[in-house]
């Protein structure tokens, strides 16, 4: 299954995009970091390939500093988005 | 039991805030933000909703602002290492609590810093330009809000402005410990750059749970540095907040408690203040009219939280207060009440004062029986 994965440098800056993502409806899962793309201990957000224009949009005013990867294979994850 | 020590703590709190506190240690009480299950989400979730929910309390711009610390006193600390360097002077005022003097006169004994204590009048308004005693090394100013041995409230918006005008970057930390779910606070309007306030007083949460809110963009300093569940490859804490001020497990379910203690008294706050001061009123009424008595308050109510003191001439405070426990059951607080500066300022060091602080659980028939039973207590 391919999807995205949203990486932001704190728990807060994730509850803050989840709150931002689910009030506008977007379909996410808030989980633990993948080793491939973090060594953080905490949580990002994966959400499915046909969000990613609006959950760029979408959080264009969070200050904090965005990472989204996609998932092609298992285990593999290419960068995309880098703010 | 008639409970007249909420500036101590208020008590009892609210139903809402023990079923969410057993809820939280019952059903979710994960480390919040420290794995990936679901238990520990919905801890960080909690988390963050009662930071934003203190964000907007305080009227906070970023809820990211909103350091949760275990009580103010820890907040005060916080402020003081987060801002100062050796050289420093800092400003005082004169009725201020040994959480924010204690660390104050070590590091002036150390020969860290230097202190100057802004003048007052006798019930510890502050009245006047205090830009006076204000040096050119003055990092940063102190005022207590309100106090927690008479209830005078400090107008620190107009003390604020008064610094900010004179030089804006002298810093100012507002102690709200006794202001904080009483009175509107708006930090934007005020524009202070610290304010330390404590959950378990008047936004009734429990105990162990108080918070920072930095209000400023200057360059600080660590204060606590430690696991985040950020960064963990890194053995530098990260710059980024709220993760760069708070490190460790936090404490969940005093946080929890805090948010419904905030929601509470939120839509209320106005209305308990008024009950508050009617009690006062009353209060200030009954000990005026007792022989020997002499009470220590703002002398006017738009200056006054719902904490008063008195002393009588021949019964020392200590005697007073057992009385009201032994014979009557009846809670107050005696002595110096952590706050030696504001007894000097007005007038009651060493011996001190019996406190009388109401709450929102505060009924009639509470002062009715208190005022019954210093009448008697006070026939000599």
């Amino acid at each position: 299954m391919n999807y995205y994965i949203l990486l932001l440098p704190s728990v807060h800056d994730v509850m803050k995009a989840e709150k931002i993502l689910l009030n506008a409806g977007v379909n996410l899962n808030v989980i633990a970091t993948p080793r491939e793309i973090s060594h953080n201990c905490g949580v990002v957000i994966r959400f499915e390939l046909s969000n990613l224009n609006e959950v760029f949009s979408l959080l264009s005013e969070l200050p904090a500093e965005k990472k989204i990867f996609r998932k092609t294979n298992e285990n593999m994850y290419q960068e995309v988005i880098k703010e | 039991m008639i409970y007249l020590d909420n500036a101590a703590t208020s008590y009892p709190k609210p139903q809402s805030v023990i079923k969410a506190v057993a809820d939280c240690l019952q059903s979710y009480c994960a480390n919040p933000g420290r794995s990936g299950h679901r238990l520990a989400i919905e801890a960080a979730r909690r988390v963050f909703e009662v930071r934003e929910t203190v964000a907007e309390f305080f009227n906070v711009k970023d809820s990211c602002n909103v350091i949760f610390t275990s009580n103010a006193t820890m907040a005060i600390n916080c402020a003081f290492a987060a801002i100062l360097e050796d050289g420093d002077n800092v400003v005082v005022s004169s009725m201020e609590h040994n959480a924010v003097m204690r660390p104050l006169r070590y590091l002036e004994k150390e020969g860290k810093i230097t202190l100057s204590f802004i003048k007052s009048e006798s019930n510890g308004i502050i009245k006047g330009d205090i830009t006076k005693i204000i040096q050119p090394s003055t990092r940063i100013v102190v005022i207590n809000h309100a106090s927690n041995v008479n209830g005078v409230v400090q107008d620190i918006a107009k003390i604020t402005a008064n610094v900010k005008e004179y030089n804006p970057s002298v810093a100012v930390l507002i102690d709200a410990s006794q202001t904080a779910g009483v009175l509107p606070i708006n930090i934007q309007s005020i524009g202070c750059d610290f304010l330390a306030f404590t959950g378990h007083k008047a936004l009734y949460g429990p105990q162990g749970i108080g918070g920072l809110i930095i209000n400023t963009t200057e360059p600080l300093k660590p204060f606590i540095m430690g696991g985040t569940g950020s960064k963990s490859e890194s053995q530098y804490q990260p710059e980024f907040l709220p993760d760069k001020y708070e490190s460790g497990t936090l404490n969940l379910p005093g946080i929890v408690g805090l948010g419904l203690g905030i929601e509470y008294v939120k839509p209320g706050m106005e209305k308990i203040h008024a009950e508050e001061m009617k009690h006062i009123e009353k209060l200030i009424e009954c000990l005026s009219g007792i022989k020997g008595i002499t009470t220590y308050w703002s002398n006017s109510f738009e200056h006054q939280t719902g904490v008063i003191s008195f002393s009588h001439e021949l019964i020392s405070c200590s005697e007073i207060g057992q009385r009201l426990n032994d014979e009557y059951s009846i809670c107050v607080r005696v002595g110096l009440h952590c706050a030696p500066l504001a007894h000097e300022t007005i007038g009651s060091y060493p011996d001190g004062t019996v406190r009388v602080s109401v709450g929102a659980f505060t009924k009639d028939s509470d002062i009715d029986a208190f005022c019954k039973a210093i009448e008697r207590i006070a026939k000599v």
